[in-house]
């Protein structure tokens, strides 16, 4: 059943300082099904964290219709939409002081939807001991977010963006700031909570590793949709897809090809037969060495 | 006509009336206003103000109320709360900043109105209406008493004084002589014996206060009133039967053995003038000495019952023996509301129309002269009162903004951490309208707290600035704060009104749409207003107002204009010019960076940079500094601008350290004996006389001063800029003239000018000559005399002679000439037609005050000094009004100071934590660290001192210029005292820099880890 249904959405953001419009998406067409977990991928500046936004009522859009559970988030008022963000959708940003106020305690961080949302004090306190409990936070709940670790923090902000229940998670790029080992923790915790909660996730990230543990995904360029996948065709894409160059020329190599050719500091490109190749060393003392 | 009764006794809109300091209403504005002839604009002014008023203090308390019951962040409130009460607190200081100077402005200037009333009363014994009717023939019959008193007592009644009119008394005085024998000379005199009738409480007053001897019981008996001095050197006592003439008899044998009209009066007691307490009046609790009751002018006086007198009166044996009554009704001083001057001038004139009116009709008495002592007091009040009022609401309007400024500058700059916490409420759901009304309800605390803790800050404040004794010295305990319930509700509504101000301010910045990464930017450049030009523009404003208010259309107009464009046009112009030097900051910083680098002071260096790369917030630091920076010098400029202008006016009125107008000048013993005092120095006779002419409607006089250029060069006052030439090379040439070419003279400059006469020009003129010898053959002793001036050279200004700038009056014309002694031999004046004077001018050391006090033991004539003749004296009351005003704002700028300052800092750091503690990670040093930041703050502070001293300056020329109305001779000289400035700007800068310290000592206390995450 499409739970999310995004028609030809056009996003343009308008700078006033220097006058300039800049198309952030420019006609993306989505459906998913409920209780999907999807990754959004794409190179920087491609519209990624705007799809996101819009999807989350932070960000108007400037054209299209998106349709998030049967709710037309296009024709949504301001209030409207923060009785969506209230009651449908859950946030999860890289940056941790994006998810947790600092200044008080993660309890009463996970705390602060169920009020919003009017549950009584009690109720309040122990759902929210449950939650921080299921991302192994039982034991901290009185830390504040400087006191804890850089995993920890975002499970916290997992928890808090499930606390009032979403039936839509959305993630920009959760593991960013952390370590494979963390980042594979924050994703069991993720892909558990999408499977007992049934919610559907989406989360974007530059990691295939991540994005493999998604059940499709989704690729970026230049504010359109340019791949389409479910996750079983990942190898596809990824052959097909898997450098980015943005508009100044630069690539981002995936971080399994890193891995495999234990790139360190330096790769040296060279271009054959109409092909671009990558070598470890440099292609001149190769040929020299030929000689 | 308007009656007295028709005005309302005591306002019961007081609390209103005084909003704002505002001393009148605004609804007896609406219904007045075009009555008292107000200028539209000033009506239209005073509708906005009160309209916003109500609508800031009772329209948004009941929406805030409303929030406190209903509002829907009421369940966002303790996490919130808990999570921003550090930025809670800092806005907190900032309110409370802002509640304190309300408080005490409105406390200070409440009481110090009463205060500054109250000297001016303390300066006026007769508080009281008095109707004087001279000539009248005194009967011995209680019937007359009475039916005098009546009349007054009808009038107070008709238009319901009564109760503003609490005692009445009646007493005649009939002018007599008694002869007198000193007995440790022997000499007999006659002095001044008034005698006094009257009865009821001042009889009783008197008489029980009888030092030797009893109330008189018979007809001729009567009491002697005199001095001890005086007791100790007649033979008068109590039981001496003494001879008592009138005027009159004297007048015509002009002899002391057998004057025509006498009698003799028995003297039954002594009272002792010295040892009389005050006379109480009901209803006051200040007594009135009994001299200035009975208007008794000697040391010496008869008093009795009104029959007995009247009696004794017509025992002089003329036949209409005719006194003066007086009538006097004391009027109750604490009913005057001294926020009403106006109102309170009007009542007291519509007394005196009254009583004269009731007294013209119902006695058929057409000669009641009415003294109201206390209507000159209120105007004289009124005006003095008025120039400081002036000067304080010039100040009052920057010290406001920058109280505003500087709170919402605070609240400007936390909302960067709150805007965090709020985006995140914001991502999760929460909607304007609760995180609108959480901060409404924060506000509400926060405003709540600060309320007291302002208003308890303030009041000690306000009590200090009342005991202002002189330029930061507060050691006048004589007036103590006075605080009464309508000021503490003006307190509290003025600062509910800002707080609710702020408030709004603070809630709306809030709750503007968020840019999600609308975080760190660096602010390379000027505050955005800087791109509309805004301080061209203040400046293009303030430049027009000003020449608007000089447009000669309106020169009439300048007591009014003064207030309302005037001050305005200095106020935009302070903006203006603050605002245009912000431009310069970069520069500064620019030239700081090139200096530091030269100097090799790598910290200082690197510091110096944060003003290029954080522009915006510098900027704004510096503009609320640099305006605070002007407001101290111009608060210190102006104020002794206009005490050294009014030394400078009286010795212009004076002349000379002392003078003494109606001088015998044929006394040489008298003039000798003077200059043999060891305190005088020297001393110089000059004389005035106005040859007056008419030329068919024109009427011409030539005023002319006549002086010793010898002696007048040694003694008299001068001052270079009346001249273009010194005084010296004027006497000099004036003396020689005086041998070479007889009637030259110098005259005023503006006036050659106007007639296109040039200096070493003749100037015949024609005068009307007197000569008593004349009169057999003119019929007359009047003739037109011909002669010549020769005019050497010219003056702007000379003291005494010149008391008006040149005014083209088709009318009449007067020339103004300084001349020679030998002048007076070419003229032929009457000799009562010219005015002597002896100038006096003190020795070094000497006190002035005390040596014409000790010229005025022996010589005659009216004495006159500077020191009592100055406007406002060092150390007088007047001198405390005039400083509470410079001291309150000097207060209040070290306090603005202190708190931006430490706001500045505390902010600055919260906003680059992350900064301090890379700093500190790649291994700087607390003491590095302090240095940095100093080095930047006073770096600001320099710059902030330089704009300060320049605007300070030019806004005090332009405050001068106002204050200065019709009080342009002799022009003002604009006075810096770097003594005085160097010293606040010392206090000031220290204090800033001490609260810029502080967050910084405890921002290189943090721990970097926390910082360094917190912070990312």
């Amino acid at each position: 059943m499409t739970f999310i249904e995004v028609r030809d959405l056009i996003k343009i953001y308008h700078t006033k300082e220097f006058n300039v419009r800049v198309p952030a998406l420019r006609g993306i067409e989505l459906e998913i099904n409920q209780g999907e977990f999807i990754s959004i991928i794409g190179p920087s500046g491609s519209g990624k964290t705007t799809l996101l936004l819009v999807l989350a009522g932070m960000t108007e859009p400037s054209a299209g219709q998106i349709s998030v559970g049967g709710v037309r988030l296009d024709q949504l008022t301001e209030d409207s939409r923060s009785l969506y963000r209230r009651y449908k959708v859950g946030t999860l940003w890289q940056i941790p002081n994006r998810n947790l106020i600092w200044e008080i305690n993660i309890l009463e961080n996970v705390e602060i939807p169920m009020r919003l949302l009017g549950i009584p004090r009690e109720q309040r306190k122990k759902d929210a001991k449950e939650l921080l409990s299921e991302v192994g936070l039982a034991k901290r709940l009185k830390h504040k977010p400087s006191q804890l670790s850089g995993g920890e923090v975002q499970r916290a902000g997992l928890a808090c963006a499930l606390a009032h229940n979403p039936i839509l998670l959305l993630a920009d790029e959760p593991t960013g700031e952390l370590d494979s080992k963390t980042a594979g923790e924050l994703l069991k915790y993720f892909k558990h909570l999408n499977e007992t909660h049934g919610i559907t996730a989406i989360m974007v990230t530059h990691d295939f590793d991540v994005a493999k543990s998604t059940d499709k995904l989704i690729q970026i360029v230049d504010g359109r949709i340019s791949g389409y996948s479910p996750t079983e065709k990942l190898k596809t894409i990824r052959d097909m897809h898997h450098v980015y160059l943005d508009r100044y020329g630069g690539i981002q190599l995936p971080r399994h090809v890193i891995d495999k050719l234990r790139v360190q500091q330096e790769i040296f490109i060279d271009e054959e037969d109409g092909k671009v190749v990558l070598h470890q060393n440099n292609s001149n003392d190769v040929k020299k060495a030929k000689k | 006509m308007k009656r007295a009764n028709d005005i309302p006794r005591k306002s019961r809109r007081y609390i209103l009336q005084n909003f704002f300091i505002l001393t009148k209403t605004y609804f007896r504005n609406l219904s007045e206003a075009k009555l008292s002839g107000k200028p539209d604009f000033q009506i239209v002014m005073d509708i906005i103000l009160w309209f916003l008023l109500p609508v800031l203090v009772i329209v948004l308390p009941i929406v805030d109320v409303f929030l406190l019951l209903f509002s829907p962040g009421l369940h966002l409130f303790k996490p919130l709360f808990k999570a921003g009460w550090k930025y809670a607190l800092i806005s907190a200081i900032g309110v409370t900043l802002a509640v304190s100077v309300i408080t005490q402005y409105v406390f200070f200037i409440y009481s110090y109105q009463f205060q500054a009333f109250d000297l001016y009363l303390a300066d006026e014994p007769r508080r009281f209406i008095q109707v004087e009717i001279a000539g009248i023939p005194i009967e011995a019959s209680y019937h007359q008493y009475n039916s005098i008193d009546n009349v007054a007592k009808y009038a107070m009644e008709f238009i319901d004084m009564t109760h503003r009119v609490p005692q009445r008394d009646l007493f005649f005085k009939l002018a007599s002589f008694t002869q007198s024998t000193d007995p440790t000379t022997n000499i007999t005199s006659l002095p001044n014996m008034q005698l006094y009738g009257s009865d009821l409480k001042l009889r009783y007053f008197i008489e029980s206060n009888i030092a030797y001897g009893h109330a008189p019981e018979s007809d001729n008996e009567a009491l002697a009133l005199m001095t001890r001095d005086f007791y100790n050197h007649t033979t008068i006592r109590n039981g001496s039967i003494i001879p008592l003439f009138i005027p009159v008899a004297l007048d015509k044998s002009a002899s002391l053995t057998v004057p025509s009209a006498q009698t003799t009066v028995n003297i039954t007691g002594i009272v002792f003038l010295d040892d009389l307490p005050v006379y109480n009046v009901i209803e006051s609790s200040i007594g009135i000495p009994i001299k200035y009751v009975l208007e008794l002018e000697d040391n010496l006086a008869l008093f009795t019952r009104w029959i007995p007198a009247a009696n004794i009166n017509n025992d002089i044996a003329l036949t209409y023996s005719q006194g003066t009554v007086y009538e006097n009704l004391f009027y109750d001083v604490s009913l005057i509301d001294a926020f009403q001057i106006d109102t309170e001038i009007t009542i007291l004139k519509t007394i005196g129309i009254q009583l004269k009116e009731w007294y013209q009709t119902l006695g058929g008495i057409n000669n009641a002269r009415i003294n109201s002592y206390l209507v000159d007091l209120m105007e004289s009040f009124k005006d003095e009162y008025g120039l400081y009022q002036t000067f304080m609401f010039a100040f009052l309007a920057p010290i406001m903004a920058l109280t505003i400024i500087l709170t919402v500058y605070a609240a400007n700059l936390v909302r960067k951490k709150r805007d965090r916490q709020l985006t995140i409420l914001t991502e999760r759901g929460s909607n304007r309208g609760e995180i609108g009304s959480y901060l409404a309800l924060e506000s509400l605390i926060v405003g709540g707290v600060s309320l007291f803790v302002g208003i308890f800050l303030g009041t000690p404040i306000a009590s200090l600035l009342t005991r202002s004794s002189g330029f930061l010295k507060f050691s006048n305990s004589s007036s103590p704060l006075k605080i009464e319930f309508s000021s503490v509700i003006v307190a509290i509504l003025g600062s509910i009104g800002a707080i609710l101000f702020i408030q709004l301010f603070n809630t709306m910045t809030l709750l503007r749409k968020r840019d999600i990464d609308d975080y760190g930017k660096v602010e390379k450049s000027l505050p955005r207003f800087y791109k509309y030009f805004v301080d061209i523009v203040l400046l293009l404003l303030a430049g027009t107002v000003w020449i608007v208010y000089q447009l000669p259309i309106l020169t009439s107009h300048k007591e009014s204009t003064a207030r309302y464009i005037g001050i305005p046009a200095t106020i935009l112009m302070i903006f203006g010019l603050i605002l245009l030097f912000q431009r310069f900051l970069p520069l500064f910083s620019r030239l700081l960076i090139k200096l530091t680098t030269k100097l090799k002071m790598d910290i200082s260096s690197l510091s110096v940079r944060e003003i290029s790369r954080y522009q915006k917030s510098y900027a704004r630091s510096s503009i609320i500094l640099s305006l605070s920076f002007s407001l101290v010098v111009a608060s210190i400029v102006v104020p002794f601008t206009y005490q050294n202008y009014n030394l400078n006016s009286a010795y212009y009125d004076v002349g000379s350290d002392i003078m003494i107008r109606d001088f015998p000048i044929d006394d040489h013993l008298l003039k000798a004996s003077i200059e043999n005092l060891t305190s005088v120095e020297s001393t110089s006779i000059v004389r005035l006389i106005n040859l007056d002419n008419v030329q068919g409607d024109l009427a011409l006089t030539y005023s002319v001063f006549i002086v010793d250029p010898i002696s007048y060069n040694k003694t008299a006052y001068f001052r270079d800029d009346f001249s273009k030439f010194k005084f010296t090379e004027l006497m000099n040439e004036l003396n020689t003239s005086n041998n070479l070419a007889p009637k030259s003279v110098l005259a005023q400059e503006d006036e050659l000018a106007a007639y296109n006469i040039k200096p070493w020009a003749d100037k015949p003129i024609t005068y009307r000559a007197y000569n008593e010898s004349m009169r057999p053959i003119l019929g007359t002793p009047y003739w037109d005399e011909n002669i010549t001036l020769r005019i050497m050279d010219t003056f702007k200004y000379w003291p005494i002679l010149v008391n008006d700038i040149l005014t083209t009056n088709v009318r009449s014309q007067v020339f103004h000439f300084v001349a020679p002694v030998n002048f007076l031999n070419y003229i032929q004046v009457a000799p009562f037609d010219v005015i002597s004077y002896l100038f006096i001018k003190v020795a070094d050391g000497a006190v002035i005050s005390d040596v014409a006090d000790e010229i005025s033991s022996f010589s005659t004539g009216f004495i006159f000094d500077v020191e009592r003749e100055v406007f406002v004296s060092p150390d007088s009351p007047r001198s405390s009004i005039l400083y509470s005003a410079i001291n309150s704002t000097l207060l209040m700028s070290f306090t603005i100071n202190a708190i931006i300052l430490a706001l500045f800092a505390s902010i600055q750091l919260i906003d680059k934590s992350k900064e301090i503690a890379t700093m500190k990670a790649i291994g700087i040093s607390s003491r590095q660290l302090m240095k940095y930041y100093i080095s930047v703050y006073i770096s600001l502070l320099a710059f902030t001192t330089i704009v300060g001293l320049i605007v300070g300056y030019i806004s005090s020329t332009m405050l001068m210029a106002v204050l200065a109305i019709n009080r342009t001779i002799p022009p003002y000289a604009m006075a810096f005292p770097v003594g005085q400035i160097a010293l606040v700007l010392s206090i000031l800068f220290v204090t800033a820099l001490v609260g810029a310290a502080i967050p910084t000592v405890s921002s290189s206390k943090q721990e970097i880890g926390t910082e360094l995450r917190q912070s990312a």
